[in-house]
């Protein structure tokens, strides 16, 4: 007789719980090509244990959503002046069905990934396009068959919803709304504070790079959040029981900590411009086209393997296509950092990084230098929580931390290693004057 | 746009709503923003979407984070209430690299922010999703509206949704004599 419950063995969560008819879905081809997607690129060029990939994220993060939606949906977690707002907290049958909704947005929230995951995607898709787009477009026409043969059978729309979130939704449909219910479990899977991707990703790439700083326990912070009320106008909300004040805040530092030391790393950086510059040229020659395709099927075809090995073997041979840039990869030979904006040169000139970037391309060659400029997103840090006479309020009430945990943000410039050195000097003679330009800025 | 010239625009909104006695919260500027693009065809060229307190831009609430991560914009808790958000010590220098921009949406930002600086969450987020429904179904009854606005907003009630939509009409009269 078949098992009716598989545990999958997983150094972060111990065991990861998958039912009998969850495994047509885990085996699919979308799920199980998350197996050759590097859950950080090429990042293992810089912190060689980072090799993980997207299929055991993407089993942790359905094993987490779970817990946080039993969690919250436990009858001695639930403020009774929610269940007005959120019928569904008192019908066992809808209950049931939406914790399998969110099991399945949690494991497929990241099929619609490029090869080498996020480092490329804004050139390398056609426009419009992005992984989330592509990951609706992967459960529609390859999944909603089989998530009907789950039991409640589940609709694909309701995956989609919860998979990507109202942010992400609006763009791909418009016409779609949210209701309070859907944009709670949306939270769980990508919410800004307490979303279980985030949570997932920051300990499974801390474990496997080998920080100790992307940790907090996730155990207690799991335990404690509760849906909330928001006290001005009622609306429910993710938040937290005082108790998990600290570990919120640990959260939100591990956060800070992860993106400035390993996802914002330089290098990091600008192996992803090479790898995109590359994947450019390949697209070219491989598929005839400056994109990959988006049709579910043909998508499905690549992944890192297929790319890497075309990488080494351009890298070899110096008549293959793309041979400069994949070296540039291979032989670890990538563009050098000249710059990094600065709180002092921003006062000087609120555009400063820009400035620099165009009088070293006016000087140096647009092909020789590089601009990489991203802030982290997430809007201001705030949350609501409950204390334990049940009084609801924002955590910047009782969190300095939370004020004052910075926000990443990088603005950086690289050269080619060939004028790396007379660059540098010349940028060190010329910056001042080059902070007074402002010419970048149109003002109509 | 220029994304300073968008942090431009917002300092002057923030300022405005700041000198006119709003609270002046995310939602507070959530909302005046939203009228601002709805009124006045998408000044800051945000997209809105129902969800937190009625019409919220994603966009919007990013760009706000980075603001106070750059100095240009601080957030004072004022506990029990929520944050309170204020002009930071980049707001100048942004504001005068934008004479023209800011010239030019003067009036408009001084109207809305007139309509709005002394309402509360609870009635920014009805008025906002008023005008979301009035906009989406235009050619529908009132009633049919009000409808719609509770069915979106279940804490609101019929009568509330009735009396928001008259007031958005007004406003929307008001905004084309400008």
């Amino acid at each position: 007789m078949a098992k009716l419950k598989h545990e999958i063995r997983d150094p972060i969560h111990g065991f990861i719980k998958v039912l009998q008819d969850e495994r047509k879905i885990l085996d699919s081809k979308p799920i199980q090509r998350l197996r050759d997607i590097h859950q950080l690129g090429l990042t293992y060029l810089l912190y060689p244990s980072a090799t993980h990939k997207r299929f055991e994220h993407s089993l942790g993060v359905m094993e987490l959503a779970t817990r946080v939606y039993d969690v919250i949906t436990s009858p001695e977690n639930i403020l009774p002046t929610l269940k007005k707002e959120l019928a569904e907290l008192e019908d066992p049958d809808k209950l049931r069905y939406w914790r399998r909704v969110i099991r399945m947005a949690a494991l497929c929230h990241d099929i619609g990934h490029l090869p080498f995951s996020h480092a490329v995607e804004k050139e390398v898709f056609p426009k419009g396009w992005d992984h989330e787009r592509m990951t609706a477009q992967i459960i529609e026409d390859y999944l909603s068959k089989l998530f009907m043969e789950l039991t409640p059978p589940v609709r694909a729309k309701d995956v989609i919803k919860i998979a990507l979130g109202p942010e992400k939704i609006s763009k791909i449909y418009p016409e779609i709304e949210f209701s309070p219910w859907e944009t709670i479990l949306s939270e769980i899977i990508v919410g800004d504070c307490f979303g279980v991707d985030r949570m997932d990703y920051l300990l499974r790439d801390s474990y496997h790079i080998g920080v100790a700083y992307g940790k907090f326990d996730h155990f207690r912070l799991i335990d404690t959040l509760r849906i909330l009320p928001e006290p001005d106008t009622n609306e429910p909300k993710l938040g937290i029981e005082i108790g998990g004040i600290h570990v919120a805040e640990s959260l939100l530092l591990a956060r800070y900590f992860m993106y400035s030391q390993v996802y914002f790393h330089h290098v990091r950086r600008i192996y992803d411009y090479h790898l995109k510059d590359y994947l450019k040229i390949w697209l070219k020659e491989k598929c005839s086209s400056e994109f990959f395709p988006t049709k579910a099927n043909d998508f499905l075809n690549y992944s890192d393997s297929v790319i890497m090995s075309d990488i080494q073997r351009s890298a070899r041979e110096s008549s293959v296509t793309g041979h400069k840039v994949a070296q540039r990869i291979i032989n670890r030979k990538h563009y050098k950092l000249i710059y990094e904006l600065n709180p002092q040169d921003v006062e000087e000139n609120p555009d400063a990084l820009r400035v620099i970037y165009k009088s070293l391309a006016e000087k140096y060659g647009e092909n020789k230098i590089i601009i990489d400029e991203y802030e982290e997103k997430g809007g201001i840090l705030d949350f609501l929580v409950i204390d334990r006479n049940k009084q609801i309020f924002r955590a910047r009430a009782v969190s300095d931390l939370l004020v004052k945990v910075p926000r990443v943000s990088i603005g950086l410039i690289f050269a080619d290693r060939e004028i790396i050195e007379e660059a540098r000097q010349w940028l060190e003679e010329n910056k001042l004057n080059i902070l007074k330009r402002k010419e970048v800025i149109e003002d109509e | 746009m220029n994304r300073l010239k968008r942090y431009a625009i917002l300092v002057t909104v923030i300022e405005k709503l700041g000198e006119k006695g709003s609270w002046c919260g995310e939602t507070h500027i959530q909302k005046t923003v939203y009228f601002l693009e709805k009124l006045f065809e998408n000044v800051l060229d945000y997209q809105f979407i129902l969800y937190k307190y009625g019409p919220f831009s994603f966009d919007l609430h990013d760009d706000l984070g980075i603001m106070e991560s750059l100095g240009v914009i601080n957030v004072i808790s004022q506990p029990p209430y929520g944050s309170q958000i204020v002009t930071g010590k980049l707001a100048e220098r942004i504001k005068e690299l934008f004479p023209k921009t800011l010239t030019s949406i003067k009036e408009k930002v001084e109207f809305i922010t007139d309509k709005l600086a002394s309402k509360n969450v609870f009635e920014l987020e009805t008025l906002a999703t008023s005008l979301y429904v009035e906009s989406k179904l235009s050619n529908n009854s009132d009633l049919e509206k009000a409808q719609e606005i509770c069915r979106l907003k279940p804490h609101i009630s019929f009568r509330e949704a009735l009396e928001r939509l008259k007031e958005v009409k007004q406003i929307l009269k008001d905004a084309n004599r400008l």
